[in-house]
């Protein structure tokens, strides 16, 4: 049976077994990250753009989640020629965490400055707006669902 | 006209000079800290290696001593024992907050969620905390109401978290005192107040001490023993679980740390049961 997995804030995970990686997004954004030829993928899931030396240099700051993604990707065999991406999420949402101007958009931009340094296309994507979403990424065939949602905050 | 519209644009250049000095400030600002952030890195690995390579040492001394006891030295084994004891907690506590610590920086932090008997909780942790704090002649005054016996939460998480605080309340408090311990729990959620007396926190230091390798009194005969690790796990562990803590510190209260939780609701769940609706509703799209 596939496997499941929630993607919390601060997570990243990689697959190399089928499995369906769901998540929910506010003014977070989500790297989904493909390998064409050996057909595995992996995501993340991060809250803020840049770690700026506060508290632990976790996953949770845009610029350590995509480094670590792609490293965790290739570490499981991929390579960065192979690599698509997609990205979601980065709603304007009303957002009680944090008092942070334009968050989301901050850090879609922050996925795809990196994923462009990296050289990895991005073939999909659904960012900004004043919704939230939900999505279900399926690591076998890289297909996501995608689904807005009203819930206000995250 | 032409004189006002070159005005405008004189005013307009100032603003953009003076913002432009602005960032430039907050750069030089951002990056002492990361310069900080990477000298405490550098310093943590030598401190890792005292702080663990030493107890074991001793631990290893003192079982040596134990086997050469006869039996008939019991009380004599009994103090060694309590030696180890002793070394041994301190080591699991350390090599607990520094896995925890590489857990999340490694991005491999997931919730589990279970309903948790909240006084049962509290008490065990207590228990276990209670010879440590004896060392210090300190007692663990604890007044708790509890309305509901369940929460849901990750309790080992949670555990983490409170050892964490106790372990620093024990550390920071003056010898022979109480450490308050005020707990709640109703419906709305989990709190917990621990307040210690001893050297106020400094009102600047406050907010850096959730930092990552920050130890307030790095000097070389600080009774401060850790990694400064404890509170920005802490940190982190409470945005997954979308709690809150505040910190308050004067000479003549001591310092309080207080925790906020919500009960969390299992979202792998809850997730789980509504993935059909995506499936097939209308307003999903395939990308």
């Amino acid at each position: 049976m596939q496997s499941n997995l929630f993607i919390y804030p601060g997570k990243l995970e990689v697959a190399t077994n089928p499995t369906q990686f769901t998540t929910i997004l506010g003014s977070c954004v989500a790297v989904c990250l493909w390998d064409t030829k050996l057909k595995f993928g992996g995501i993340n899931h991060f809250m803020l753009p840049l770690w700026n030396g506060e508290g632990l240099a976790s996953p949770k700051y845009g610029n350590i989640a995509i480094d670590k993604l792609i490293t965790k990707m290739i570490w499981a065999g991929a390579s960065i020629e192979n690599m698509e991406a997609k990205v979601f999420g980065g709603g304007n949402v009303i957002n009680t965490t944090s008092n942070l101007y334009n968050i989301g958009e901050r850090n879609i931009e922050m996925a795809f400055s990196k994923l462009n340094e990296y050289g990895i296309r991005v073939v999909g994507s659904s960012t900004g707006g004043k919704k939230g979403r939900k999505i279900l990424m399926d690591s076998s065939n890289f297909k996501i669902l995608h689904k807005f949602i009203e819930k206000q905050s995250f | 006209m032409k004189n006002t519209n070159l005005e405008i644009l004189q005013t307009e250049n100032e603003n953009l000079k003076r913002e432009n000095q602005q960032f430039v400030q907050q750069l030089k600002q951002l990056n002492e800290r990361l310069e900080e952030s990477d000298a405490f890195k550098s310093h943590f690995l030598s401190n890792i290696s005292n702080e663990i390579i030493n107890p074991f040492t001793s631990i290893l001394g003192i079982s040596q001593n134990i086997l050469s006891l006869g039996a008939n030295e019991i009380s004599q084994i009994h103090a060694m024992t309590t030696l180890i004891y002793s070394e041994a907690f301190d080591l699991d506590f350390q090599l607990r907050n520094i896995f925890a610590a590489a857990k999340i920086e490694s991005g491999e932090i997931t919730l589990e969620v279970v309903p948790t008997h909240i006084e049962v909780f509290m008490s065990d942790i207590l228990n276990n905390l209670r010879k440590k704090a004896e060392k210090r002649a300190l007692v663990f005054n604890s007044d708790f109401h509890f309305s509901e016996q369940t929460f849901a939460t990750d309790p080992e998480k949670l555990r983490m978290i409170v050892v964490n605080l106790l372990m620093n309340a024990i550390t920071f408090s003056e010898q022979k005192n109480c450490i308050q311990i005020v707990a709640t729990s109703s419906e709305n959620g989990f709190s917990l107040s621990i307040n210690n007396i001893g050297k106020p926190i400094p009102e600047k230091d406050l907010k850096v001490i959730f930092d990552r390798f920050k130890k307030l009194d790095t000097s070389i005969n600080s009774v401060n023993i850790g990694h400064g690790l404890g509170l920005s796990i802490i940190k982190d562990y409470l945005d997954l679980m979308k709690g809150t803590i505040t910190v308050e510190s004067s000479a003549e209260k001591g310092t309080t740390f207080t925790l906020v939780l919500p009960p969390l609701e299992n979202e792998h769940d809850n997730l789980l049961m509504d993935d059909e609706m995506l499936f097939n509703s209308s307003n999903s799209e395939l990308f």
